[in-house]
């Protein structure tokens, strides 16, 4: 990724928008793993009574206050603190624990939504707890709330945009600098459209792998 | 003998389920807990799994023990085959596959192996429920109301399990307010009242 | 379930793993922060080539004294923080010295005269600073043509609420003005003149009245001294071996 943004001489115009489009997607990406994977842990470890008040702390700081800010925070903020990250992993940080916050909160509505019983036959027929949260409720949370999440990873295809403000190049930033480099605005409507596509793309494959889950309780 | 109850009770808030039972459970014996609506029937069968703690006494049970919800608690999003499999392998018994072929094929649900639960009928999914906690092996096997949500030919089905599992020196406990059952099973009663 | 976590993992490091920097770069590698989409001072061109006065000087500096320079696009508004916090080693980008700017950042020797010029519509009836009463007004946020404007409150207080509207970057202000939202635009004269040329210099007008001339420089840390002393020398050699002046017609042939 070291071309990307740099002191780039040998491009077209077709180039740029597609560092654009792979800088966007590979925010996407990480963002959307990291965080994914994150909100497990932090569910499994919400069970804990102690962990459970700082998480709730973490969640309400990460939902009430914008995204931009937080990345502003933790790429310009932290520096003060003795903690300096490059703008790629400043950037992928506040999109992962942002968005791990809101999936936390999905997904422990779809836990509690889960039958109590569950729990106690699992306790019965002897699984751990680990093994209880990965095999039995997860998976039931995550088939139940999976339309609340599929909205997010919408949003977030979406929020990548904010990236510019570390200099990254996304999209939306490519398409700003060529609105200014050709005067028209003919970008604009092209990365418009490509962003209509990926959501497209996007929202097509999120149902097909909601109707794969559903098919999993036999709807 | 498989389980000794002494001197057992259960307070729970301002209500005294239960106090000063002392019973034993042998091999191939059916003990019923009896009583109305709300007496503390399930409170007791669910101390004897561990789901919940005495408030005095003690129960001495070296044996596995297994608990048939009354309302079953498949895992919904798994398929029949998976929720007898998936317990078995994390307590890594052997043989797996042969122990759920073999209690499928005993429960006369060997085609439904890759179905989902919930297309099942309410006798089917007690069948389940029950192999599933076989799977373990277990040398004593409860029942929270079998009954009370199938048919006469699902319980007479149910009767015919118990009577099986008797046979095999299983020890069975079974709560239930359906005499009918409890006549034509039972060797040993508990009243609560 | 395993698998599917396994792969999700892996496929997490492979695209942090794409993302992390390469450490072979040699110690003296600089980094010039600048807001692609100032023409003609550092831009990016239609094939996202980073081109512009600046970007020619730039180079030319680092042939001259062997250092090594990265340009990395960043955010004008936290330009000084960029700078402060050692993201970036110079601010290089029509840098315009301003009095509360040199409080932050150490300047460069002047390399570049600009004014911050007032730009309207070819049929706006505006055609003096008197005539921006009530009317909407737009710069660049934090430029020095808002300093310019901060700085002339009699002036700011006549504007249409009292208020000076601020965009992200230059092209947003002729975009406001064409749309007929902004009644006048207030920028570098540098940049206005390239723009104008580019969407045609009849659809605007250019008052005679502006908010003061002011030279471009380039910012350093406070302590960089030194590298203050390398770049002014260099920039020195290039305007007496005529250099400067090659870059100069390049970009701004009247």
């Amino acid at each position: 990724m070291e071309h990307l943004t740099k002191s780039r001489v040998n491009g077209s115009m077709i180039n740029y928008y597609l560092e654009g489009l792979q800088t966007t997607l590979v925010l996407f990406g990480v963002s959307l793993i990291g965080s994914i994977l994150l909100s497990f842990i932090l569910l499994y470890l919400y069970q804990n009574k102690i962990i459970a008040f700082f998480l709730k702390f973490y969640i309400y700081v990460m939902r009430a206050t914008p995204l931009l800010l937080q990345i502003i925070f933790i790429f310009f903020g932290l520096p003060f603190f003795g903690i300096v990250l490059d703008r790629w992993l400043a950037a992928c940080l506040a999109f992962i624990l942002n968005y791990a916050a809101y999936f936390v909160e999905i997904l422990r509505g779809g836990v509690q939504s889960i039958d109590k019983g569950q729990k106690e036959v699992a306790s019965v027929l002897g699984l751990s707890k680990l093994f209880t949260f990965r095999m039995i409720l997860l998976p039931q949370a995550i088939i139940n709330t999976f339309t609340a999440i599929s909205n997010e990873i919408l949003t977030l295809i979406k929020d990548t945009a904010l990236i510019s403000i570390v200099g990254l190049s996304d999209l939306l930033k490519v398409s700003r600098s060529l609105v200014n480099a050709t005067a028209t605005i003919i970008p604009f409507i092209l990365v418009g459209i490509i962003y209509l596509i990926m959501n497209a793309m996007l929202t097509l494959l999120l149902s097909l792998i909601e109707k794969r889950l559903l098919a999993q309780k036999g709807i | 003998m498989l389980l000794k109850a002494e001197n057992i009770s259960k307070q729970f808030n301002d209500n005294l389920l239960f106090q000063n039972l002392s019973f034993t459970i042998n091999e191939g014996e059916v003990l019923a807990i009896e009583g109305p609506s709300g007496v503390g029937k399930s409170t007791l069968i669910r101390c004897l799994c561990g789901l919940e703690r005495l408030t005095t006494g003690k129960i001495a049970c070296d044996f596995p023990i297994g608990l048939v919800f009354q309302d079953f608690q498949l895992f919904p999003h798994l398929t029949v085959w998976q929720n007898l499999t998936l317990v078995a392998n994390f307590h890594k018994i052997p043989n797996v596959e042969q122990r759920a072929n073999e209690l499928l094929c005993y429960f006369n649900l060997i085609n439904k192996a890759q179905q989902h639960i919930n297309i099942l009928s309410g006798g089917e999914k007690q069948r389940i429920a029950i192999a599933r906690a076989l799977m373990l092996n277990p040398k004593i096997l409860c029942f929270d109301e079998p009954t009370s949500a199938l048919d006469k030919t699902a319980t007479k089905q149910v009767i015919d399990v118990i009577q099986k599992l008797q046979n095999d020196q299983l020890g069975i406990i079974v709560v239930s307010h359906d005499q009918e059952l409890i006549k034509s099973i039972t060797n040993k009663v508990i009243s609560l009242k | 379930m395993k698998k599917i976590y396994f792969v999700l993992l892996t496929l997490l490091l492979i695209l942090t793993g794409c993302t992390s920097k390469t450490d072979t770069e040699d110690q003296k590698t600089l980094i010039v922060g600048l807001d692609d989409t100032f023409v003609p001072m550092g831009f990016r061109d239609e094939s996202g080539n980073l081109v512009g006065f600046d970007i020619d000087l730039a180079n030319a500096v680092s042939e001259l004294t062997g250092l090594k320079f990265e340009f990395q696009p960043i955010d004008w508004t936290l330009k000084e923080t960029e700078l402060n916090q050692g993201n970036i080693d110079m601010i290089w980008n029509g840098y315009s010295i301003t009095a509360s700017r040199q409080e932050e950042v150490l300047f460069s020797n002047p390399y570049l005269e600009n004014r911050q010029i007032i730009v309207v519509l070819k049929d706006s009836d505006i055609n003096s600073l008197t005539d921006l009463q009530d009317k909407v007004v737009a710069v660049q946020k934090d430029s020095s043509a808002l300093e310019a404007v901060l700085s002339a409150p009699e002036v700011l207080a006549t504007f249409k609420n009292g208020e000076v509207l601020q965009f992200d970057s230059n092209v947003d202000l002729f975009l406001d003005l064409e749309a007929g939202r902004s009644d006048a635009i207030i920028l570098d004269e540098i940049f206005a003149d390239y723009t104008m040329k580019q969407r045609g210099v009849d659809n605007y007008r250019v008052l005679s009245d502006n908010f003061g001339t002011e030279s471009y420089g380039i910012g350093f840390r406070k302590d960089d001294t030194e590298l203050q002393k390398t770049i002014n020398d260099a920039l020195q050699t290039l305007i007496n071996n005529g250099t400067f002046d090659q870059i100069k017609s390049k970009w701004f042939n009247d």
